[in-house]
């Protein structure tokens, strides 16, 4: 019981950390509506958990309103970091899918691939999917903190 | 009660986030892979890259070695504002011991690979000023068993010998990593769950801070104390400093490089898949990056109480004065803006003394000189 009160008076003593840059892993994300609420974007990273000043790939699914894979859309996913006013220092490229003779590309599946991305410091990151598809243009932002 | 009274007695105690940082900081890793070079961790590229390392023979008059500016004994440094070799050069000279773990090199960038980097400073007219038909000659001369045994021989064609003589040399420069410090033992105990005595409480408050409030961490990031990239930090004029585009031209300049991962020098990995891109740093580089005007590389805070002067043109010469600067962040730079996450840290003296009494919890002993250069 001592040594109960003892830590529990305790957890009081560490100082308040004030602007703790934290290195975490990126947390998983869940399926998350664009802002109009045209699609859903589903996206993972490679590698994960995401390691600072390393590139890394993002792999995103596309469904539209009804849950169905949207294979015909464009997607461009490009991160800033608002709050210092730049984006990334790569100039990612983004999967242009499987393509015919006549240049029309699909992506099976609703997957898209942005590769190149490198998120070269710690802080707060906003993470941007623009997506031009069939049901129209739409986007969605993910905070992302590192 | 006695027990309560102890346990509180040394308040010393991290928040998750901050362990969490700390852990972050250490231990060393092992080198990361140099895919472009296929005897990078050859043991005997090593030998013969360190005897080109001490060879003054390489250089065009005959008094200069790689180790004439990376002195050892100073952590490979020389403990000059500016390198004075055959000439004197425009930039201080840096620490070897981390670029194993580096993804571009000279203080711009300009290079994508250790080997290719170290053939500069050997053709550099300030430094060794040497033709590769010069270095091919002093190989044959002075290096043919080492060569033999690691390449099968000197290159016939001048370049492909200097960049032999580039390869053995990154493979010793990659044995030159820097000892596991003070700071990495107090890393461990704190991992294992013990806040040791094993950095004082001032070195503690300055590690506190480095990793909470002076944001230091934001760039020094991880086990080699830097994030590998590039940043403006506003740096006061010098008279005689003229200006330097940092970055904005190294990131050019390493997209044409004769010796870059692209060039038919590059070796390639026997495992690299037949679709997989054997650049992909060069690939994804922006080269017009907008915040890369007069930016310098982020080095190494290893050792760094043992590396004075600092910054790019040793405009610094003492720890003292680079936190001073960060402490106010006088002036405005003459090229590009100054990176946005820099705030003056305005701290109080001590605070100033603990993060450099942290910074000096970052020394390794350095490496001995070898017996016959």
């Amino acid at each position: 019981m001592t040594l109960l009160l003892a830590l529990l008076a305790c957890q009081g003593a560490p100082p308040a950390a004030t602007s703790v840059v934290q290195v975490a892993p990126l947390p998983g994300v869940d399926p998350a509506p664009t802002a109009l609420k045209l699609y859903t974007v589903t996206w993972k990273t490679d590698p994960r958990p995401l390691p600072l000043s390393t590139l890394f790939e993002i792999e995103a699914t596309l469904t539209d309103a009804k849950g169905a894979p949207v294979e015909d859309a464009k997607v461009r996913i490009d991160a800033r970091m608002p709050q210092h006013g730049h984006g990334m220092a790569t100039r990612p490229e983004d999967d242009e899918g499987v393509c015919d003779a006549a240049g029309a590309c699909t992506h099976p599946g609703g997957v898209y691939r942005t590769r190149g991305m490198k998120f070269h410091m710690p802080g707060e990151w906003s993470l941007r999917f623009d997506v031009d598809g069939p049901a129209g243009t739409d986007h969605l932002l993910v905070p992302v903190q590192l | 009660m006695l027990i309560l009274l102890l346990a509180c007695a040394v308040p010393t105690g991290w928040t998750p986030a901050e362990r969490a940082t700390i852990a972050s900081l250490s231990p060393i890793p092992a080198p990361l892979p140099s895919p472009t070079n296929r005897v990078a961790d050859d043991p005997a590229a090593a030998r013969l890259g360190e005897a080109l390392f001490f060879d003054a023979g390489l250089s065009i008059d005959g008094k200069t070695a790689c180790a004439t500016c990376h002195v050892p004994g100073l952590h490979f440094t020389d403990g000059k504002r500016f390198p004075t070799a055959i000439g004197t050069g425009t930039r201080n000279t840096p620490s070897l011991e981390t670029v194993a773990w580096g993804t571009w090199f000279f203080w711009d960038g300009r290079s994508d690979s250790v080997w290719a980097q170290a053939t500069g400073p050997m053709r550099d007219a300030k430094e060794m000023g040497a033709t590769p038909e010069h270095i091919q000659a002093r190989l044959r001369e002075a290096h043919a068993t080492g060569l033999s045994e690691v390449f099968g021989g000197v290159a016939e064609d001048p370049t492909d010998a200097m960049v032999q003589a580039g390869k053995a040399l990154e493979a010793y420069q990659r044995t030159l990593a820097p000892k596991p410090a003070r700071f990495d033992r107090y890393a461990a105990d704190l991992a294992a769950g013990t806040d040791s005595d094993v950095l004082t409480a001032e070195e503690k408050a300055g590690l506190r801070l480095f990793v909470g409030e002076a944001t230091c961490v934001s760039c020094h990031h991880g086990p080699l104390f830097t994030d590998h990239s590039f940043h403006n930090l506003g740096l006061p004029s010098i008279p005689d400093g003229g200006i330097d585009p940092g970055r904005a031209r190294g990131a050019g300049q390493v997209g044409v490089d004769a010796l870059n991962c692209r060039s038919a020098h590059a070796d390639r990995p026997a495992d690299l898949a037949a679709d997989a891109e054997p650049c992909p740093e060069l690939r994804y580089l922006d080269a017009s990056f907008p915040d890369w005007a007069a930016a310098f590389k982020t080095p190494s805070l290893r050792n760094v109480a043992e590396t004075a002067p600092y910054m790019h043109d040793g405009q610094f010469g003492s720890l003292a004065a680079v936190l001073a600067f960060y402490d106010t962040l006088p002036g405005r730079p003459l090229v590009g803006h100054r990176e946005l996450t820099l705030e003056p840290l305005a701290l109080s003296g001590a605070e100033i003394e603990a993060l450099e009494a942290f910074l000096r919890t970052l020394t390794s002993e350095a490496p001995a000189a070898p017996a016959s250069p």
